[in-house]
């Protein structure tokens, strides 16, 4: 477990964290494709954005996840269509795993009304009652009461679907967020929540802000239980959210789950990130999630570099079309716009 | 120029990291961009040369206005 909590420090060991929380199930290879894929469009949707903010056609501004993607792929994966999910501002990976078209979430971007919310909310906002992605939330911390109160909406209708909550490593310091943990423990809610602990609250390394290291651990102040895993690698998360989903729905109470990760970008889009050194970040790009998920692929199946590039072509050009298709939409009218304020 | 902030009119270049001749990658920082507000790194969005730099560092320009041409490949 050395070196993990030390931002500059060697790239994690994954196999540290297999005897901690041993993998369950064999993954099949199809599904790896099909996660590896799903990696690719998030890291490919994220370049366009960047790209489309440049060219004036996404105003505000974005969070961007990229180096995380595994964390929401291989979290998201554990999920059925039925289960309920919440996330944050830094969540275009979250909806896209949950299978937002991109087409859709770059409308929402761009504020045009093919977007999911009519592109009223813009890209803090992706939330799909369609998808049950219940919240999308711009307050740091919010979205993990809300994970809470829909895991037991579904208790206490006898319903046996699951909440996730996703944070980031900033939020554990809210009072939401333990005032969360602590309910779910009282209630012994069917909810899992999960850390993205990509190391720094905003601008602010976590050893500047937090004591301890293992954010799992915060689960035991709380009574419930904890479990760390390795962000980078796409089959550890999904092995570790898919146990504590099935926990959860058996009646087994809520999870906490920490996945250690890393943001290549800054904060968000005005944030260079010069307070990393770029030793730092090589360390962490040398574990990016979509070479480990594509070498572990290439030894399954014998998917190859051109296997690869073949597979980013594609998914670059249905990028493409869907960011070009999104701009066709029409931004909402202004009488549309009062619907969704005024009750009538 | 992009627009950096929604009631930026203008913004300058507060560094170029690129000369004209350069070569820049897609999705690499040519430029750091400066307002009352922000600073921030704008990327190329193409390959290829740089061929002329429109404005140099510390001039305001209009928000949407071009402050450099690229040559891109192919």
């Amino acid at each position: 477990m050395s070196g993990i909590h030390e931002p500059p420090g060697a790239p994690i060991n994954a196999h540290a964290f297999s005897n901690l929380y041993p993998t369950a199930a064999a993954v099949s290879p199809a599904l790896l494709r099909a996660w590896l894929q799903r990696m690719l469009e998030i890291r490919t949707f994220e370049e366009r954005v960047q790209e489309l903010f440049l060219d004036g056609l996404i105003e505000g501004t974005t969070h961007l996840c990229q180096g995380q993607e595994a964390v929401s792929v291989g979290a998201v994966a554990a999920l059925e269509p039925r289960d309920y999910l919440t996330i944050t501002y830094r969540g275009h990976g979250h909806a896209l795993a949950r299978g937002m078209e991109p087409e859709v979430a770059f409308a929402e971007l761009m504020g045009r009304a093919g977007g999911c919310c009519k592109g009223l909310g813009g890209s803090m906002h992706l939330t799909d009652f369609g998808r049950n992605l219940i919240g999308s939330f711009a307050i740091v911390g919010a979205s993990y009461p809300v994970a809470v109160g829909a895991s037991m909406s579904a208790k206490l209708r006898g319903s046996d679907s699951v909440a996730m909550a996703f944070c980031g490593d900033g939020a554990t310091n809210i009072g939401t967020f333990h005032e969360s943990l602590n309910m779910a423990a009282v209630w012994n809610a069917p909810v899992v929540f999960v850390v993205e602990n990509n190391l720094y609250g905003e601008y602010s390394p976590l050893r500047e802000t937090t004591a301890v290291t293992d954010l799992s651990s915060r689960a035991a102040g709380n009574g419930l239980q904890g479990v760390t895993v390795d962000g980078q690698d796409v089959e550890a998360v999904y092995a570790v959210c898919e146990r504590a989903v099935a926990r959860a729905r058996s009646g087994g109470g809520p999870t906490l789950v920490e996945a250690k990760t890393y943001r290549y970008r800054g904060h968000s889009r005005t944030d260079p990130a010069k307070y990393r050194a770029a030793e730092e970040v090589d360390a962490w790009k040398a574990r990016d999630p979509i070479r480990i998920l594509a070498a572990r692929l290439e030894a399954a199946t014998g998917f190859d570099e051109a296997a690869l590039n073949t597979l980013e072509t594609e998914t670059r050009s249905t990028i493409d079309e869907a960011s070009r298709r999104a701009a066709l939409s029409p931004v909402i009218g202004l009488e549309e716009v009062r619907r969704y304020v005024y009750a009538d | 120029m992009p627009r950096t902030a929604p009631d930026a009119e203008t913004a300058s270049v507060a560094t170029w990291f690129k000369s004209v001749g350069d070569r820049v990658e897609r999705g690499e920082a040519v430029a750091e961009v400066q307002t009352d507000k922000v600073t921030l790194e704008i990327e190329a969005s193409a390959s290829g040369i740089v061929v002329e730099i429109l404005h140099r560092a510390g001039v305001e320009v209009p928000v949407g206005e071009e402050i450099a041409y690229l040559e891109a490949d192919e």
